[in-house]
């Protein structure tokens, strides 16, 4: 200690608070947001409230009632990495002579009369250093459940998933999850008989 | 407000706390997510759709394929399937998504907002832009049109707008090509650029010609110079003045004294007649024709060596392995040419190959067919001495009454007093049309902003093809990305405003070039019979299977040697002792592209030098003027000076400075404005007597120190030169 007392300054105990202070309060938040940052990141959290979309929009009436297939509106989900939302004109379709008065359908009508976007409020999201493809997920016969819950019974579209690393990789490493036969729902041929556990497949 | 300890802390852990759940917070922009309107065929959000177009930055006519991501252009690649560039392209058009992208693009219509070309400009709108220049043209007595070499349906909606209002179409080129094709109209009287077999060649002689850096069709040259060496392994002669690309690639790099390159040709001729290394049935009608063997004498080895500075047991051996290693091809480009003998030195060197007879022969010399009649090979140029006159004509009050300046830049490239910037000054009205500013747009009364070649359609044959008709097409592949509308767009708006309906065949550009394909084809369907042929032609990037008779070859050269005129150069040698010799480098070309930060950084091949202009000496000159790399000197010639660092080069030769053309610009952008010194500015006007051609190898100059150093921009530290005599490599001792 002797030697330590040489090397070092000496401090009051007033110059020792305001040095020791703010050191401590730092290590304590550093801490702190670590431990939030992996509690966020492995067990979840980031289950978000389903937000307020701009035409109330009822899977439970297309999906469920109605039993439309969900690759029926979402139409990219089995040919490339995104699953699509639909498109105006494509909603019109069928509202052109389906529920035409409907409040929504007033509403989805009046922008396809000035050829306008819908500016729909995004339910699902990953965080940019995914990359996430669907057509690969559906190819495996992984159902849209697993990750999307059981939306033919949500009247308003909302997260049931906190969609993190844990849970993608608590899939892909449950061998049991893979699929038997190798016909898939789009018709492509399943490549890999089991999930990759590379980083690089999703982080890229 | 009394702030004490407890709230102050409490305050600041809330305003951090604040700012960790903000700051972590996804952007409230990247919640929305918009749907199509209509969802567009065939593309998903995040998904590449290639397209293939035009390289129209190449006036040679290359294809690409370019990538786009939902709707933008990100990334080219050549065009796999086309038989020109086979995939390959060069770094301009790598670089090309830049200038699309560009910040510093005319983004919309604009007039001067004060004096003419005093550099500040008002925005106005496409409407009143048309009709202002609807008001000037309509009544106009002259109309002048200054364009690029245009090719394809492009050059024809121009030639038609300027016939149907009266005009003359006057094509600008500051690299001219036409000394080359006067020469091949010489030898082998042909209107059209012959292939040069180069892949099956066991010999090539390239006189001063960058085939595989910048001259020519160097796409296709380079990949046909890497099969000529994987295959036959045979052998490449550079003869030229200043180190190319391609002479640092050659087996063989023979400096010629400037603008002897026709003596020299005539004297590897002579030795191949004098000793009989082809049969005299090959050689007998050709020297005939061009003045008999007599002729030829007088350029015998030990009779032009001195001229030329090549030795006669060098001019021998080169004959000989020509002769040895046929087929083989001879042709003359660059500097060779560029002299007031240019004509004569493209044509002797061309003559070479009617001594071996190999014309119409794998590995020698090929006919192309012509360009079809609607969709022409890229314009002729008018001929610097028609410039220079013109521009003395426009400074002497001899003006139009509207003058239309499209993707040309005379006011930088026209050497000699007045200049062109100066001689327009009393034309009444100046329009400038083109994608950035420019020496010339940037002087104009109106300004209007043109669109990438990615956005706009077009069509070219190319030149040269490869020994067969080759079309490619040009499609836009993204929607502009500025206010910007394509030339031939404009033209045929104001055609029916001027003259009324139906003036020219075409409604937009789209219209014309499918028309021109239906024709190409001669199709029996047209309309919408066509359509999906025409998906498929634009799907390919163009066509190449159609049968085209191919030009034939004179049988005898129309071209006289019997008194050929030396070179000559401007300025005496006593006072200005070094030739001038200006080169084009594969980045920047003649200066188009140099707005482009990614082409200014990419290092010349043989200095690695970026960003600025540069003076090429050799050692010991360099030595003599007390100068080193980086240290600025002089230039000084009869119509100015300009002020370049020093790269001191061992393969320069000791009475050359060699600059690179295409910088110092003050109009284009943030990253091509006050970047090194522009070479025409202190170029003679000296032109070719043959065909009018600027002469721009043709200028003495001297050189003096200024006693200032820059930091020399290399992408490579610069080593001394090794000298192998006193420092051998290798020295083997004893036996």
């Amino acid at each position: 200690m002797g030697v330590l007392r040489g090397l070092l300054p000496r401090l009051t105990r007033r110059q020792m608070a305001l040095i020791g202070i703010p050191l401590t309060l730092g290590g304590l938040a550093t801490a702190g947001a670590v431990a939030v940052l992996i509690f966020l990141g492995a067990s979840g959290g980031t289950i978000r409230p389903a937000p307020v979309q701009p035409i109330a929009y009822d899977h439970a009436v297309h999906a469920g009632d109605n039993a439309i297939p969900c690759e029926f509106c979402h139409r990219g989900v089995s040919t490339g990495a995104v699953a699509t939302i639909p498109s105006v004109e494509q909603c019109m379709y069928c509202h052109a002579v389906v529920g035409q008065d409907l409040p929504g359908v007033l509403r989805l009508a009046a922008k396809w009369e000035a050829q306008e976007p819908i500016e729909w409020t995004r339910v699902h999201r990953l965080p940019d250093h995914v990359r996430f493809v669907h057509v690969t997920h559906i190819d495996a016969n992984i159902p849209c459940e697993t990750c999307h819950g059981d939306v033919e019974t949500f009247a308003v579209m909302k997260q049931v998933n906190a969609l993190n690393m844990g849970e993608c990789m608590g899939c892909h490493r449950d061998t049991t999850n893979q699929p038997a036969s190798s016909a898939s729902p789009s018709g492509n041929a399943v490549l890999k008989s089991s999930a990759s556990l590379d980083c690089a497949v999703c982080h890229r | 407000m009394h702030l004490g300890r407890r709230k102050f802390l409490a305050g600041v852990a809330g305003t951090a706390g604040g700012v960790v759940i903000v700051g972590c917070a996804a952007p409230e922009r990247e919640s929305r997510v918009q749907s199509f309107v209509l969802a567009p065929e065939h593309s998903l959000p995040g998904d590449s759709v290639w397209f293939a177009t035009a390289d129209a930055h190449s006036n040679v006519g290359n294809s690409v394929v370019v990538r786009t991501v939902d709707g933008r252009a990100k990334k080219v690649e050549g065009n796999p399937a086309f038989p020109i560039n086979q995939g390959k392209t060069d770094v301009r058009a790598q670089a090309a998504v830049q200038s699309l992208y560009h910040p510093d693009r005319i983004k919309t219509p604009m007039i001067p907002a004060g004096k003419r070309g005093d550099g500040r400009y008002e925005e106005i709108i496409w409407e009143r832009a048309l009709d202002m220049l609807g008001a000037a043209i309509g009544p106009a007595g002259s109309f002048h049109l200054v364009t690029s070499r245009l090719t394809g349906t492009e050059a024809r909606v121009a030639g038609a707008f300027a016939d149907l209002v009266g005009g003359d179409h006057l094509v600008y080129e500051p690299i001219e090509n036409g000394t080359f094709q006067a020469a091949v109209k010489k030898i082998l009287g042909v209107d059209n650029t012959p292939h040069f077999d180069i892949a099956n060649a066991g010999t090539v002689l390239s006189f001063g010609a960058d085939f595989v850096g910048t001259w020519g069709s160097s796409v296709m040259y380079s990949q046909a110079y890497s099969r000529m060496r994987g295959g036959n392994r045979g052998r490449l002669t550079q003869l030229e003045t200043r180190m190319s690309m391609t002479g640092a690639s050659a087996d063989n790099w023979i400096y010629v004294k400037p603008g002897q390159e026709g003596a020299l040709a005539l004297s590897i001729a002579q030795v191949i007649v004098a000793e009989a290394l082809v049969h005299f049935d090959v050689w007998r009608d050709v020297v005939e024709a061009i003045g008999g063997v007599d002729v030829l004498n007088q350029y015998a080895p030990d009779v032009v060596a001195e001229r030329t500075g090549v030795t006669v047991t060098t001019v021998q051996e080169i004959a000989r392995e020509f002769v040895d290693r046929q087929p083989g091809v001879a042709f003359a480009g660059g500097p060779a040419l560029a002299q007031t003998n240019g004509l004569d030195n493209g044509a002797a060197v061309l003559f070479l190959n009617l001594v071996v007879g190999n014309l119409d022969k794998a590995g020698g010399v090929l006919a192309n067919p012509m360009a079809p009649a609607h969709i022409p090979a890229p314009l002729p140029e008018t001929p610097f001495a028609g410039w220079r006159s013109y521009t003395d004509d426009l400074a002497a009050g001899t003006v139009p009454d509207v003058l239309f300046v499209y993707d040309a830049d005379p006011a930088y490239g026209i050497p000699g007093n007045p200049g062109f910037a100066d001689a327009i000054a009393e034309v009444p009205f100046v329009v400038g049309m083109s994608s950035f500013m420019n020496e010339t747009v940037g002087l104009a009364d109106l300004i209007l902003p043109a669109t990438h070649p990615f956005e706009a359609w077009g069509d070219f044959t190319a030149d040269p093809g490869p020994g067969t008709q080759v079309v490619g097409f040009q499609q836009p592949v993204t929607t502009p990305w500025n206010d910007a509308r394509s030339f031939g767009d404009v033209l045929l708006t104001l055609a029916p405003e001027i003259k009324g309906e139906g003036a020219l065949p075409w409604a937009s550009m789209h219209e014309a070039v499918r028309a021109g394909a239906e024709k190409l084809f001669g199709m029996e369907e047209t309309g919408a019979a066509f359509d999906a042929s025409w998906v498929e032609l634009l799907r390919r990037g163009g066509a190449w299977e159609q049968a085209a008779d191919v030009s034939e070859f004179a049988a005898l050269p129309d071209w006289d040697a019997t008194a050929l005129a030396g070179p000559e150069f401007a300025g005496d040698a006593g006072s200005f002792n070094f030739h001038l010799i200006p080169f084009a480098t594969i980045a920047i070309g003649a200066g188009n592209e140099s707005e482009s930060p990614w082409l200014q950084s990419v290092g010349d091949p043989l200095t690695t030098v970026t960003w600025t202009s540069w003076a090429e000496l050799n050692p010991e000159t360099a030595a003599e003027l007390g100068v080193g790399t980086g240290d600025v000197v002089a230039i000084d010639a009869r119509h100015g000076t300009i002020e370049v660092p020093v790269f001191v080069s061992p393969v320069t030769p000791p009475d050359v400075v060699a600059v690179p053309i295409g910088r110092g610009r003050n109009f284009g952008g943030r990253w091509r404005r006050d970047r090194g010194e522009n070479i025409f500015s202190v170029l003679d006007p000296m032109t070719d007597t043959g065909t009018g051609s600027l002469a721009w190898a043709s200028t003495r100059a001297r050189v003096r120190s200024v006693d200032r150093k820059i930091a020399m921009p290399t992408l490579e530290r610069v080593e001394e030169p090794r000298n192998d005599v006193e420092e051998p490599v290798l020295e083997v001792e004893g036996e």
